[in-house]
């Protein structure tokens, strides 16, 4: 869906419902649905127990973020290529998770708005992109969450990085892309 | 507190309030409380802080989906190659039962007066030091779901056959249990309400 505002042109991505089908190019999500159960059995069958592999080429580190709403506009897309990285909400509340594929169409070095997605997050699941999908923070949907992010040392230090003339970063383990300044419309998630 | 029920002995730890001083000895709070905001200022709104984890081999996930259980502590456990985090899914607090990694043992598990029950609020996670003794988490409600940090090892050790009494201890799990090595029978005081 696209319109014409003021000269800048917004697409929008209608935000969706996580499903493990709708999910499967972009990552796993952090649930027991769909995994095999281990052969785990110490308590008496009050204890399910499954397991959830991880990428990491660093040692690992943990973000905690207190994340207030900022809106719902997508202003840059990001990707990592040495983490799987985590994103798991600490107060049931549900959060909107942006991404593309690692091998999305890039059309002006970005993917492709058609190429975006959004899931909306249940409050007691999280989710684990693949390495090299791209995303943007997870948007909150109250007006203060707090979040789980699971890091490595380049990742962390190229966050704290300066921004160029263009709001982007492409340093140590972030390559941050700004939508706007690269293909010259606003990209908008929708709830609907 | 200790009494005599038939014939084995009953004991009891009491629940305090989780805080990242009391939690100290056995790790860290995963909270903003006490860290430093990170210099990273890309999204209004948003504050960002670190916090250490430590392993010494390829870390995954172990996620639990659990129902209420008697809140005895039948075991205590190990592990000397990670932090292990425990992490509530949904906000859900629950009681995380530990001893220090020095913590003084008798009969060959951690003394009565070193084992401490925290109640974890759900929105904050912890993350335990290599050797700190635990349980797994206990939930307070059914159908709650935790996160873990783990390893290949650590989670095939889980699923291990029990040794004579009742315990493992192979692929960095530690798993001793309390009653079959001590003789008596370690359980949670819930905190009262009002």
């Amino acid at each position: 869906m696209t319109q014409v505002e003021e000269g800048v042109e917004v697409r929008t991505v209608v935000a969706e419902q996580l499903t493990l089908e709708a999910f499967e190019p972009y990552g796993d999500i952090i649930g027991p649905e769909g995994r095999e159960r281990l052969p785990i059995n110490l308590y008496g069958g009050t204890v399910d127990a499954y397991n959830i592999p991880v990428v990491a080429e660093e040692p690992f580190e943990w973000l905690v973020n207190r994340m207030r709403y900022r809106g719902l506009r997508i202003h840059n897309l990001e990707r990592h290529k040495g983490l799987s990285q985590a994103f798991i909400g600490l107060d049931a509340a549900p959060f909107v998770q942006v991404v593309a594929a690692a091998d999305a169409t890039l059309v002006d070095d970005v993917p492709a708005a058609d190429d975006v997605r959004a899931f909306i997050v249940p409050g007691d699941r999280g989710v684990q992109i693949d390495v090299n999908v791209w995303h943007e923070p997870p948007f909150p949907l109250q007006s203060e969450q707090m979040m789980i992010v699971t890091s490595h040392q380049s990742l962390t230090k190229g966050l704290q990085s300066k921004v160029d003339a263009t709001q982007e970063i492409g340093q140590l383990d972030v390559e941050k892309r700004n939508i706007t300044e690269r293909a010259g419309y606003e990209l908008r998630i929708t709830l609907e | 507190m200790a009494t005599v029920d038939a014939a084995t002995e009953v004991k009891y730890v009491q629940v305090e309030p989780l805080t990242p001083e009391a939690f100290a000895p056995h790790g860290d709070v995963l909270s903003v409380e006490g860290r430093e905001r990170l210099p990273i200022d890309l999204y209004p709104g948003t504050d960002v802080f670190r916090a250490d984890f430590h392993t010494t081999r390829p870390m995954e996930w172990l996620l639990t989906r659990n129902d209420v259980r008697d809140y005895r502590i039948l075991y205590l456990e190990r592990h000397m190659e990670l932090t292990q985090a425990f992490i509530s899914l949904g906000g859900k607090p629950f009681i995380q039962t530990v001893a220090a990694p020095d913590a003084r043992l008798e009969d060959d598990v951690p003394a009565f007066d070193e084992v401490r029950a925290f109640l974890v609020p759900g929105d904050v996670a912890t993350n335990m030091h290599p050797g700190t003794w635990h349980e797994p988490p206990f939930p307070l409600v059914d159908d709650q779901s935790f996160l873990y940090t783990s390893h290949a090892d650590l989670t095939a050790g889980l699923g291990a056959a029990r040794d004579a009494k009742n315990s493992i201890g192979e692929k960095d799990v530690d798993k001793r249990n309390i009653t079959e090595h001590a003789g008596y029978e370690l359980r949670i005081a819930l905190p009262k309400i009002g």
